[in-house]
């Protein structure tokens, strides 16, 4: 086992634990947190995941190298010159598949086939 | 008072009610720690990733984090940018205590530190259901006046049991609440096996080397968060937050790129909460 490796999880999992222990540490049993602390956590908790969207998004467009008119690359994506195609394509399909039928697992799973299929082969 | 003791009967009926409430959340949790594990053995850079994927998904049990761990390990990010990730990542858990700490509260130390340890969205989303729906039940008791309200409740407002039905809202009777805590300890053990077994699966079949080109497996994550997000935003009162965490995020992310858009994201959204904050007089859905 890599030393450095069990740290990363080591600290991930601390601060995980230490984050579901917040509100029982902060206000034990029967204390009633403030209700600034109750409005931040529930529009922050919301925002946070909207936030972490347009990050996972950004970091696989950024990630990879720029296709489309930029590098004169062949495909679907040179011809219609957008950056970040096949991100906003299968992120999409995930929505819409779940938006409809609220089947989470499937439109996963679909969603990541789709945006895999579209990197590897259809140069998006 | 005396605590009634739960019979062995009662016990396991108590436990196949777990068990059938953790079949959705198995099916979820298996194909999801499946494709995080494949991750981690395929991405990780790592020669031995089954002990690492049985530690981190017994340790941490948190969805995200299982696949950012992916990205974490092959990069050896620095330690104090994983804490602050994994804040950022899983802020809502901090939340998600509130609506337990009574019952929890009232439980032994290692009881509680194991719910605590657990508290996945999906278990907490189901605790919280059994909590209301015994409540609801112990309401109707108090109410139709049957048993004897004044020795089953657990609280300490014993003395007026119908005033204390009314007017707030009615604790758990001390059988109740053993049949809760009962019923949180089998679920969270289920849906915690259900997680390890998923992630273990998958880096085990990740590692077999098979032929298969992974590139682009990592938008698992991102249609996670699409799939959170999506569900949010079927509540009404969920879609304002959603919408200017969707916008101070784009802003940031073309103006500092992906590896350093989040502290001014987080900070920016601190500052228009604290200040609209009238605006945002959010209840949780459902």
């Amino acid at each position: 086992m890599n030393l450095q490796t069990l740290a990363i999880i080591g600290v991930a999992g601390a601060v995980c634990i230490l984050l579901r222990a917040f509100p029982f540490l902060l206000f034990g049993r029967g204390g009633k947190p403030p209700t600034t602390v109750i409005y931040l956590g529930r529009v922050l908790s919301a925002a946070t995941i909207a936030v972490l969207v347009v990050y996972c998004l950004g970091s696989a467009i950024w990630s990879r190298p720029e296709t489309g008119a930029e590098s004169g690359a062949p495909g679907l994506a040179g011809l219609l010159q957008i950056r970040g195609l096949a991100e906003f394509l299968a992120a999409g399909i995930v929505a819409s598949l779940h938006w409809w039928l609220k089947k989470p697992v499937l439109a996963i799973f679909a969603g990541t086939a789709a945006y895999m299929l579209m990197i590897q082969t259809a140069g998006l | 008072m005396n605590t009634p003791e739960l019979t062995r009967s009662w016990l396991s009926a108590i436990f196949r009610t777990a068990f059938l409430d953790s079949l959705p959340v198995c099916a979820g949790y298996v194909a999801m720690g499946f494709a995080a594990g494949v991750l981690l053995a395929v991405h990780g850079g790592l020669e031995d990733p089954l002990p690492n994927a049985v530690i981190s998904s017994g340790l941490c049990i948190s969805g995200a984090l299982q696949f950012m761990l992916v990205e974490w390990i092959r990069n050896g990010t620095a330690l104090w940018q994983v804490a602050f990730l994994t804040i950022c990542l899983n802020l809502r858990y901090a939340v998600f205590g509130l609506s337990l700490l009574e019952q929890f509260g009232a439980t032994g130390r290692l009881r509680r530190g194991y719910l605590i340890w657990t508290l996945t969205d999906e278990t907490w989303a189901l605790e919280v259901r059994k909590l209301r729906e015994l409540e609801r039940e112990n309401a109707k008791k108090l109410l139709s006046g049957s048993g004897q309200p004044g020795q089953e409740m657990s609280g300490q407002d014993v003395s007026d049991p119908k005033g204390a039905g009314m007017q707030s809202r009615p604790g758990l009777s001390a059988r109740a609440q053993k049949r809760f805590i009962a019923y949180c300890l089998s679920l969270a053990g289920l849906n915690h096996s259900w997680w390890v077994l998923g992630v273990s699966a998958g880096a085990l079949a990740g590692s077999l080397e098979l032929p298969f080109a992974s590139t682009g497996i990592d938008f698992a994550m991102t249609a996670l968060f699409i799939v959170i997000l999506v569900d949010q935003c079927r509540c009404p009162e969920g879609r304002p937050p959603a919408l200017v965490g969707l916008v101070i995020a784009s802003v940031c992310l073309l103006w500092l790129g992906p590896a350093r858009m989040l502290p001014p994201t987080i900070a920016a959204l601190l500052a228009v909460f604290l200040v609209w904050r009238r605006r945002f007089g959010w209840q949780a859905c459902g």
